[in-house]
């Protein structure tokens, strides 16, 4: 124990000694480190919105949707009979903390002064309380939305509509049928902007999106099913169980396909059945669309660190070189008097160890700091980066696990880069070491 | 001077071999640092060249021009939903041009409006019908021979079989739909129209049973495939001449004066071919220009399994005849006792790495030849059916004229994803209404007072524009006006109404004057983009025609963020880097100059300035920057130069999308090279200053004193 503190002791103050090598090196991990934390930070920051913004507005942490086919070549997003699925569903999955019915639709929206195209959730707010937790309200009352023939909006499309509560909306949009049908709602809510997908999302009560598209009220357009964090992580089991479940009550199921359900009309119009089939999604199948850019950034984020990683290992291994060169004699001493060959090695690998430790837990640090002064600044981005990102403010999230991770793998390679050059100082022998100069 | 100069550099590279260690930690560093911004920025470069190219001549021009009144920002392309952003028309085209064409360096201008809508490809039981009723003509007009009486029977035999599906569909349709907004009376034509009775009575009185099933049965058919297809109005021939690498690829241009459709070459695969053939196309593709395996590659697997699953498309082709002959031909190359034409096809298109190209030549030979292969031809009439801007469904008839594409940009899905129609049809699809149409629907609303919404809208067609109007002044259509006038004009007499008008002419001044959303402006000089906008901003103001400006780049909506973007997180990449670099260089030259401490006081002591010491450390970090710079970026320029020729294959529709084109073919920029070298410079200047600062403070004696 005491053997392992002075080792300690002596690595702390050689790296003292040589305090301006010291601080350069050290910044320059901490930099490398910090860095990483950051883009970690992005990465899971976007994730975390993704998923916080996706299971409010269009799914659960895993879905039972599907289509239903009135003829081989038109399909419907569409769950007929769901409460008889919800009963499968409830069996299925007792991890469930709680289901929602969402109809789904996509429709003109046409204010007096403007319109746009968005795609509507149909929601029974009476039995979504989670929904009014989300959701900012800016004006307006979400309890409203129990009236027929309302709607609730986002501050985003205020900008294309122009309309404020209490003002009416028409939504245009084809039923199943081919026919254009037309309803007209009365603005009552407006809330805050949830992520991105918040721009093309307008909410109405479920009845109201039945009557737009003349479907029976025992149909819905999916069930969202909403787990606990500590489910998240096996959610494709749970899918496939489910699964399983809901072909033994008898229904017919679609195969896995991690798509949303809009991108799968075109394969579903040229399957030949008719009649209903379900569909059981995740989240990230939901939003296979949006997760490339979470990859990519990603891919990013290792390319990057793989090219600095390797040149702050240069970078230790160059000091490391020198620093034995300048204590060449030091380590002739020392083994002089006793100290084995392990010794030196452990010393130099402390050293190195002590240090990369040191700065990146500072660099993770000033990483952490820096993520909260960002995520307090409420930077605004750009509509490109906001793609991207999610959201339009910069968000990171700085999770322990990650961090701790980043921690450890940059300093393991503090401790190899230093392997080579102190296995070497631990083969020079003690007369050599002592007769060396310069 | 001189002598010092060259004393001093002499030192440097003698310095430089002495302490390799050195010297090659640093110069590996700047070796790679180089090589990456080469690589990098000449790469991005050649993504927005390839995009740029793209962009810019197929509908964006060098810059468009647009109201300045407009709500939105005009995007000409990558928008994610159907509707173009919101843009505040300008009245008159003939104006705009006139002040257009005053600028200095416009060298043309084409009108343009950019929408999207859903197309139907129409209901296969309309078809059927309208063969029928050739038929039952030609049976009336006294032809009697054998082959009259076979197509009779068959083509009621078909339609016969298309009631009794629909009587399926009906049943279907109940489990869906509110039972209130299920009319009885439409499940009742369908049982009658499927009655042995009602077939009897065809034989009788065809003309009259044939209009039952026109009127009552067809537009209950709901199979009519949905094509979501984005479109430019534009003047056709302007068009043409304005990017002159368009071409027609099949078909014929639209003639002037007539209303008409032109699909991106593009487009008409990827959303109209058949899409067995589609896919075999696309393995094909992926087999000879990508060089992967069906085996190794999960988007040609998926291809397969697509093709094996989905034969429904097929099978709906064939009648009797052709399903016989499918059978036999496919019994024969698979060497198969199948009866099943549906399991023959799946097991044919169950395509592996070892059949394909045996099995792609037979499809296009032997198969083909009896299959449609495209869902709307050329010559086929298109309905296209659009929201208008107030909200109600407008639709049009347009006659498929050809496709088209760019020379060199063939496969670009960015330079192919517009299709083109005639102005006129994209004003009224886009609901602009004149003063005495205007009238028109006030007179209509008027005489129906009805206030419910009839599910007949979708074959209601509003009004037709007359084609001799006189282009007046136009206004926006109300906000929801007419959607109770929709029953004006429904089934049948709509029909006939949009065909008529789909055949009329218009006077082709009506292109070249009139309202337009935006205008393409194509330059002289594109390098005076900057200015030339600032230009025709400048005369619409003085002419009192408000107008908004944007380059290429910004019309190009997100995909020209993106770029920016993608510039953006490279050379923060590119800095990241070098900040880094420049500390461990820094670090590595302290070192190697406190090692030196001794021999720089014995130059001291010989007589060396200051200035002299500070500039040997500087030059031979300069040198070292320099000379491993240069190699770093002359092999990045051999790596670009090797990728150049073979090119990049695009992994998938991603890549496909950024490179423009199934292969980037990265070229070397002078840019590229300068500014590595440039940085390089920088970074090794700067990473000797301190080091040299510090020797620069060595007094001869301290030097002399010191044991290391």
């Amino acid at each position: 124990m005491s053997r392992l503190f002075m080792s300690l002791s002596i690595a702390f103050r050689s790296l003292l000694q040589h305090g301006r090598r010291t601080v350069f090196l050290g910044l320059a991990i901490a930099g490398v480190t910090a860095l990483l934390t950051l883009l970690n930070g992005l990465s899971s920051g976007i994730k975390r919105t993704m998923v916080h913004t996706a299971t409010t507005l269009s799914t659960g942490h895993l879905n039972v949707g599907g289509f239903f086919k009135v003829t081989g070549g038109q399909s419907a997003p569409v769950v007929t009979r769901y409460k008889e699925v919800l009963d499968v569903v409830k069996r299925a999955v007792p991890e469930m903390v709680f289901a929602v019915a969402r109809g789904r639709g996509w429709a003109k929206v046409i204010s007096d002064r403007g319109s746009m195209q968005a795609g509507l959730g149909g929601i029974d707010i009476k039995d979504e309380p989670a929904f009014k937790d989300v959701l900012q309200i800016v004006a307006g009352s979400i309890d409203d939305l129990a009236q027929p023939n309302t709607v609730l909006v986002f501050e985003s499309q205020l900008k294309k509509l122009e309309v404020k509560v209490g003002d009416a909306l028409t939504v245009s949009a084809q039923t199943t049928r081919g026919a254009a049908n037309t309803i007209d709602l009365r603005v009552v809510a407006i809330a805050r902007d949830v992520g991105l997908l918040s721009k093309w999302n307008v909410f109405v009560p479920s009845a109201t999106l039945r009557a737009l598209y003349q479907i029976r009220p025992d149909a819905t357009g999916a069930i969202h099913i909403h787990l606990a964090e500590k489910d998240f992580d096996h959610i494709p089991t749970i899918a496939a169980r489910l699964r399983t479940s809901l072909e033994q009550a008898g229904f017919r199921v679609m195969d896995p396909d991690a798509q949303a359900f809009w991108m799968k009309f075109q394969t579903v119009n040229r399957e030949e059945w008719t009649g209903q089939k379900l569909d059981v999604t995740t989240w990230e199948d939901e939003l296979s669309f949006m997760t490339w850019t979470l990859k990519l950034l990603d891919g990013l984020t290792a390319l990057l660190m793989v090219i600095l990683i390797a040149i702050v290992i240069t970078g230790i291994m160059n000091t490391m070189w020198i620093a034995i060169r300048e204590r060449t004699r030091e380590i002739g001493t020392l083994r002089a008097i006793g100290m084995q060959r392990r010794g030196v090695l452990s010393m130099f690998m402390l050293e190195s160890l002590l240090l990369g430790l040191g700065s990146t837990v500072s660099g993770a640090v000033a990483g952490a700091l820096l993520a909260a002064a960002l995520n307090a600044a409420q930077i605004a981005v750009p509509e490109a980066v906001q793609l991207f990102l999610m959201s339009d403010r910069l968000q990171l999230s700085i999770e322990g696990p990650s961090l701790l991770r980043s921690v450890a793998l940059i300093t393991a390679v503090a401790g190899l880069a230093a392997l080579f050059p102190s296995l070497r100082a631990a083969r020079l022998r003690p007369v050599v070491a002592m007769s060396h100069f310069g | 001077m001189g002598d010092a100069f060259k004393m001093v550099v002499l030192i440097a590279f003698r310095n430089l071999v002495a302490s390799r260690l050195k010297t090659a930690i640093v110069g590996g560093i700047i070796f790679f640092g180089a090589a990456l911004v080469v690589v990098g920025t000449s790469l991005l470069d050649s993504v927005v060249e390839s995009m740029s190219r793209s962009i810019i001549g197929s509908v964006a021009g060098h810059a468009q021009v647009y109201s300045a009144k407009s709500r939105d920002e005009l995007e000409v392309m990558g928008g994610f939903d159907l509707e173009g952003p919101d843009i505040a028309p300008i009245d008159d085209f003939a104006k705009l041009k006139a002040v257009l064409m005053q600028v200095p360096n416009v060298k043309a201008v084409v009108p343009m409006g950019i929408s999207g809508a859903m197309v139907t490809s129409g209901n296969s039981i309309d078809v059927a019908l309208a063969e029928l009723r050739g038929v039952v003509r030609k049976k009336i007009g006294g032809d009697t021979s054998a082959a009259t009486i076979a197509a009779y029977d068959d083509g009621k035999a078909h339609v016969r079989q298309m009631v009794k599906v629909l009587e399926g569909d009906i049943e279907n349709m109940a489990q869906l739909h509110d039972e209130k907004t299920l009319a009885p009376e439409d499940a009742a034509t369908v049982r009658k129209a499927a009655q042995d009775e009602f077939w009897v009575e065809f034989d009788k009185n065809p003309l009259d049973s044939l209009e039952f099933l026109e009127n009552r049965i067809a537009p209950q058919a709901t199979d009519a495939d949905l094509l979501f297809l984005r479109y430019v109005g534009t003047d056709p021939a302007a068009f043409a001449r304005s990017f002159d690498r368009m071409k027609v690829a099949d078909g014929t241009a639209i003639p002037p004066g007539q209303r008409g459709f032109l699909f991106a070459k593009y487009i008409y695969e990827e959303q109209v071919k058949l899409k067995t053939a589609r896919r075999l196309d696309k393995i094909k593709d992926g087999l000879d220009n990508r060089t992967v395996t069906i085996a190794s590659d999960p988007e040609l697997q998926r291809f397969v399994r697509e093709n094996h699953s989905q034969v429904r498309e097929i099978l709906l082709q064939l009648d009797g005849r052709k399903t016989e002959l499918f059978r036999a031909k496919l019994r024969q190359e698979l060497g198969s006792g199948e009866a099943d034409v549906g399991k023959l096809l799946s097991a044919f298109l169950q395509t592996t790495d070892e059949n394909f190209a045996r099995r792609y030549a037979f499809f296009y030979k032997e198969l083909a030849p009896a299959l449609e292969l495209y869902r709307v031809r050329i010559g086929d009439t298109l309905t296209i059916k659009a929201f208008t801007k107030s909200g109600y469904v407008q639709s049009v008839n347009l006659k498929v004229y050809g496709t088209f594409d760019f020379r060199g940009l063939e496969k670009s899905p960015l330079a192919g994803a517009l299709s083109v129609m005639d102005m006129v049809s994209f004003r009224e699809l886009y609901g602009f209404l004149t003063d005495d149409k205007r009238q028109e629907l006030a007179a209509l609303k008027a005489a129906s007072g009805a206030t419910d919404v009839s599910r007949d809208n979708a074959e209601a067609e509003l009004f037709g524009k007359k084609a001799d109007a006189v282009p007046g002044r136009v206004i926006e259509a109300d906000a929801t006006p007419g959607l109770d006038a929709d029953k004006a004009l429904s089934g049948l007499a709509g029909r006939l109404r949009r065909d008529d008008l789909a055949a009329r002419v218009f006077d082709p001044k009506q292109l070249t004057q009139g309202v337009v959303l935006n205008a393409a402006v194509i330059l002289e000089n594109p390098r005076l983009l900057e200015k030339s906008m600032a230009d025709i901003e400048a005369a619409g103001a003085a002419a009192g025609l408000p107008l908004r400006a944007i380059s290429w780049q910004k019309a190009s909506g997100l995909i020209g963020q993106f770029v920016l973007m993608m510039r953006m997180v490279l050379y923060t990449a590119v800095l990241i880097i070098f900040v880094v670099a420049l500390v461990i260089i820094n670090n590595a030259l302290v070192m190697a100059t406190l090692e030196r401490v001794r021999e720089i006081g014995t130059l001291r002591a010989v007589g060396a300035q200051r200035r002299f010491i500070l500039a040997m450390l500087v030059i031979e970090a300069m040198v070292v920057g320099l000379l491993f710079g240069a190699l770093g970026a002359g092999a990045g320029a051999a790596i670009i130069a090797v990728v150049g020729k073979v090119g990049i294959p695009a992994a998938n529709q991603i890549f496909n999308f950024f490179f423009s084109g199934p292969r980037l073919y990265p070229v070397l920029g002078a840019t590229s090279l300068g500014a590595a070298l440039a940085i390089v410079l920088l970074v090794s200047a700067l990473s000797s200053f301190y080091p040299a600062w510090l020797a620069m403070r060595v007094t001869p004696r301290q030097a002399m004193q010191s044991e290391d």
